[in-house]
């Protein structure tokens, strides 16, 4: 976390709570994320990674409690909404057009001015000799790259990504991985829910646990630990979840 | 303030609508003078048109309540939405039994062209669509929000209803001319306002009895889902 | 922004399906009520803008919502929920794609039922695709405000009739007799009050669907 006041964090959440009908999914997370900083979610199922993630991308309402992203206060106007990536479960893609197609098309979206973004993109994911096939065709790993692609197309200073590394051979993986590393040094803000602990504490700056909706374990400011002492206390903090949750 | 309306609907109402009740009856059967033009069967009059009004007035609270639940996200406008129009809907039905009833005893016709049986037949289905979408919504939680969108649509519409059932009035033979008759006798205009007054307690009762078994079956639903996730 | 979003579906109606169903599903109705009414020539007139307005209604309250179906199958409405555009926006843009669906599978189904009915178009033709066009809008805007809450409901598509149709009520009676004039002849000025209530609707239906619309999407 910086310390410096005078720039707003670029994630700030104190209180957020969301329920699914009567299922509550989030119950106050209290979170602040600063800027440049990588932080891998972890957290069993149904603990809120992805609800948390939809919440900060604007697809999601909180219930209670406020969110800020970049001292901006959600819900997000138009000029906020494009300083934020995401990459959900599904790849937002179109199937019957192909690669080059669906990222023009999200490039107009976006407001992306330079055309050449799309091509030094597809390359960047490793999709350049496939760009004019539809994308019904392409396998999962090669959706998610080109989902990636297009989270990035308009240079967003905060990437939301749910669970990127499923589906991703070794490979996809290793694209990410650089990919991570090139924000980082862009001073991108990149919030990441994954399950692959080892994979995410590569690029990873911080290490969150999430667990019945609540943050169970934050590495804060220290770097977090090595994969085997992070699942200790993975295991660990699922137990502690329960406790926290049942007072 | 929908609980301080709730709370003060359910303590004034039901004192109110008993002998109201039996004082509109009275006064239809056995005080008011029988109408020139259209005879006894012009007497339910005096609990047809306080219904049609009533009805209106349930659904202009379901649009405005919907409205408010759209704008403010709290469940409470959604089940003062969703009381009024069940109540709303009661009324509606009311309306077209007796406007029914009445055509029939007077003209010997179960239906007519008439521009306000039609309108509520319009907007008995509007909001009939209203509660089969809160059915066939049940499990999604966007529901209420599909439903006030409903709500208000239909709420709206209601101006295009009745312009749209005059324009179709000119194709059927205009059968009940005057409801209002001949009100010549200042005795009708008292009958007419007892009965408004039946109605609109009435409506105002049911209404807050529904909202309050919404609103305590949904704190039930919240409760439960804490039990269960927890 | 508008536009580009408009660009897009229009490709993507090319590479769909829809309009075949829609013009098989239109004529479908008018054979039916061939059948089931058996009308004589001379009485088929009088009946003829109801019978037309029904087939469309309904042709096309089965097939709005496939539009959406596409969109929520790829869960591209995410895609853009995220993007800088405006709820309301996405509303027009999917109004627009439409509307131009519907009137296309209007254009050939007119000519089929004036066939099958005998009845001459030419009597008043601009007025004819103004009064057309009119209702045409009314049903699309209904249509795809409601279209996107039907498909989160646990009967889908059988449920955008039960919400749109008694909405549309009061658009078909001034459709109906609106058209039902045009074909007579009499000119657009001579409707009264069935042309304020048509283009009242359509004024009301798209402001509506504009402001309403983020409700539907938004969780």
């Amino acid at each position: 976390m910086t310390g410096n006041k005078a720039i707003p964090a670029a994630v700030s959440i104190r209180g957020l709570e969301r329920r699914f009908g009567a299922i509550p999914v989030l119950r106050r997370i209290d979170l602040t994320v600063g800027r440049g900083e990588c932080v891998a979610i972890f957290g069993p199922n149904g603990a809120g990674k992805s609800t948390l993630l939809r919440t900060l991308a604007g697809l999601l309402r909180a219930d209670a409690g406020t969110v800020e992203l970049f001292g901006l206060a959600l819900p997000a106007d138009a000029a906020l909404r494009r300083r934020i990536g995401y990459l959900g479960h599904d790849a937002f893609l179109y199937r019957d057009l192909d690669a080059s197609e669906n990222l023009a098309y999200y490039g107009r979206l976006f407001g992306v001015r330079d055309p050449s973004r799309a091509a030094a993109l597809l390359v960047e994911v490793g999709l350049e000799r496939v760009a004019s096939r539809r994308v019904g065709t392409f396998s999962r790993g090669m959706q998610q790259r080109l989902g990636l692609a297009r989270a990035l197309l308009h240079e967003p200073e905060l990437l939301l990504l749910d669970e990127p590394l499923t589906g991703l051979d070794p490979e996809g993986a290793e694209v990410l991985s650089r990919i991570l590393a090139r924000l980082r040094y862009a001073d991108v803000t990149v919030l990441m829910a994954t399950h692959d602990i080892a994979r995410a504490l590569e690029s990873a700056t911080r290490a969150v646990i999430l667990g019945r909706g609540q943050v169970a374990w934050d590495s804060g400011d220290a770097p977090p630990p090595d994969a085997a002492a992070m699942t200790v206390h993975y295991a660990m903090t699922a137990q502690y979840a329960e406790t926290v949750s049942a007072r | 303030m929908i609980d301080i309306l709730q709370r003060w609907i359910l303590r004034l109402a039901p004192p109110l609508v008993l002998p109201l009740g039996l004082a509109s009856l009275a006064a239809i059967f056995f005080w008011v003078p029988t109408e020139k033009t259209l005879g006894l069967s012009q007497r339910i009059f005096y609990w047809h048109v306080p219904a049609a009004t009533v009805c209106y007035l349930a659904f202009g609270i379901a649009g405005l309540s919907s409205i408010a639940y759209l704008r403010t996200r709290r469940a409470d406008w959604d089940h003062a939405a969703h009381a009024a129009v069940s109540v709303g809907m009661m009324f509606a039905t009311i309306t077209i039994g007796t406007g029914s009833i009445w055509a029939h005893t007077a003209w010997g016709a179960w239906w007519t062209g008439d521009s306000r049986l039609t309108t509520f037949l319009i907007l008995w289905l509007i909001f009939a669509s209203y509660l089969l979408l809160r059915i066939f919504a049940r499990d999604n939680e966007m529901a209420p929000r599909y439903a006030a969108v409903l709500a208000i649509v239909g709420t709206v519409n209601i101006p295009l209803v009745i312009m749209a059932t005059r324009l179709f009035r000119t194709i059927h033979p205009q059968v009940i001319n005057n409801p209002q008759g001949g009100i010549d006798d200042p005795r009708m205009v008292y009958a007419l306002l007892v009965s408004f007054a039946v109605y609109l307690a009435l409506v105002l009762w049911l209404w807050a009895l529904k909202l309050a078994q919404l609103r305590i079956a949904g704190r039930l639903e919240l409760l439960e889902g804490d039990r269960n996730a927890a | 922004m508008l536009a580009l979003l408009w660009k897009d579906l229009v490709l993507e109606a090319r590479s769909r399906e829809t309009l075949p169903a829609l013009f098989v599903l239109g004529v479908l109705v008018l054979v039916v009520f061939d059948f089931s009414l058996a009308l004589r020539p001379e009485d088929a007139g009088r009946f003829a803008g109801g019978i037309l307005w029904v087939a469309i209604v309904f042709a096309s309250v089965l097939a709005l919502g496939r539009t959406f179906l596409i969109e929520r199958e790829n869960s591209c409405i995410e895609g853009l929920l995220t993007s800088p555009l405006d709820r309301g926006s996405i509303f027009l843009a999917k109004l627009a794609v439409n509307t131009i669906l519907l009137l296309a599978f209007e254009a050939l189904l007119l000519p089929v039922f004036a066939l099958l009915f005998d009845v001459s178009l030419g009597a008043n033709l601009p007025g004819l695709i103004a009064v057309v066009v009119a209702g045409t809008i009314g049903i699309a805007a209904t249509g795809t405000l409601f279209a996107l809450a039907a498909l989160g409901t646990r009967a889908r598509e059988m449920v955008l009739p039960l919400l749109v149709l008694p909405l549309q009520i009061p658009l078909l009676i001034a459709a109906v007799q609106s058209t039902q004039m045009v074909l007579g002849g009499s000119g657009l000025a001579t409707l009264g009050m069935r042309g304020d209530l048509l283009i009242g609707f359509d004024i009301l239906a798209v402001t509506a669907g504009w402001m309403l619309f983020e409700f539907v999407l938004v969780d």
